[in-house]
């Protein structure tokens, strides 16, 4: 896995987290990279004939945006939250998809327990928390031998 | 720690095609200029870094497509922006009687106190000029908003207009985080022992 992103439900980067040393990218580069993806997964939702959201029962909870962009060498999977939260991470396309998934999720469990609960953050605002980034580290560490 | 900004803000610039929305924009984040003429396709993103009262902001700026077959798309970068920038241009009459428009679409698609401002561009050519200064303070005064008068080419006032924006938006962002309301609460008394009288057992 090369790089973690977590955009708020604007579609601005909040937090952002590679996994490799020798990524060239400058902060605003970051920034540009995450919400052009926001508007990429925005416009695919409304491209799709069907929606399937209004079919189901609890549709208006489901998520309707990208949730897998696949390349030749490199992968961008977004699990989406139903807050609009969008965990996304670049990987190599031989990671396997399903721990890449749970790693997201768990990210977002870490979240919620050292950012939401962080009485000096502000909510939408770019992530400062060490606590957090530490528990990221340690969930990096525990996949990175899978990919 | 990353990252080594305290803010960032979410800036929207709008208005009819070929104001100079993407001008202004180019004369803020990189300082330099051109004349011809770019449609933006979909939206376009510039940064730029600022110091406020000694916390670091980074101003993206979501600058976006004028023209109207880009609007479905455009609609959707309305939420969550903190201030809206709607440009016109004083040299046409149009693109200023359309500014209504804009603050209905801003009405229609943004958060409810978003911050927003409005800004005359091309006010360096004043022997084209059709919409007086007072006209647009005018409406800017109707509107209750900040009015500015700029030139992307000579640089005029581009500075403050994003200065401006980006004070008023720190100041309602860190006011919203220090007084949110608190929930009334119940206070909790001393324990106080239950009348022991009147029990089926007693």
């Amino acid at each position: 896995m090369y790089t973690l992103y977590i955009n708020n439900r604007h579609g601005s980067l909040v937090y952002q987290k590679d996994f490799l040393s020798d990524v060239k990218l400058t902060a605003n580069d970051r920034i540009r990279l995450a919400s052009t993806f926001h508007g990429l997964s925005a416009i695919a939702a409304q491209i799709s004939p069907v929606n399937t959201s209004k079919r189901l029962p609890f549709g208006f909870l489901q998520t309707t945006g990208i949730s897998l962009i696949e390349a030749e060498g490199f992968r961008i999977q977004c699990f989406e939250t139903l807050t609009g939260l969008k965990f996304f991470a670049v990987a190599s396309s031989t990671f396997p998809a399903v721990i890449l998934d749970s790693f997201l999720k768990q990210v977002y469990e870490v979240y919620t327990d050292y950012v939401l609960k962080n009485p000096f953050h502000d909510i939408d605002m770019p992530i400062r928390c060490e606590l957090f980034d530490r528990a990221v580290e340690n969930l990096f560490n525990s996949i990175k031998g899978l990919g | 720690m990353n990252p080594e900004y305290d803010y960032l803000f979410k800036l929207l610039l709008i208005g009819d095609s070929g104001v100079g929305k993407s001008c202004l924009l180019l004369r803020f984040a990189d300082d330099t200029y051109t004349d011809s003429f770019i449609s933006t396709i979909g939206v376009d993103f510039k940064i730029r870094t600022i110091e406020l009262d000694g916390k670091t902001v980074k101003l993206q700026i979501w600058d976006t497509a004028g023209q109207e077959r880009f609007r479905t798309i455009t609609s959707s970068y309305y939420r969550g922006a903190h201030g809206i920038i709607i440009v016109y241009d004083v040299t046409d009459k149009e693109s200023f009687l359309n500014v209504k428009n804009w603050i209905a679409e801003i009405d229609k698609y943004a958060t409810e106190n978003v911050n927003k401002l409005l800004v005359g561009n091309k006010c360096d050519l004043a022997s084209k000029k059709v919409v007086s200064y007072d006209e647009g303070k005018e409406l800017a005064d109707q509107l209750g908003i900040r009015f500015l008068e700029t030139s992307a080419k000579n640089s005029h006032n581009v500075e403050q207009a994003f200065h401006i924006m980006a004070g008023e938006i720190k100041s309602r962002v860190q006011a919203a985080g220090a007084q949110q309301p608190r929930p009334a609460g119940q206070r909790l008394q001393p324990a106080k022992p239950v009348n022991p009288s009147g029990g089926c057992c007693s």
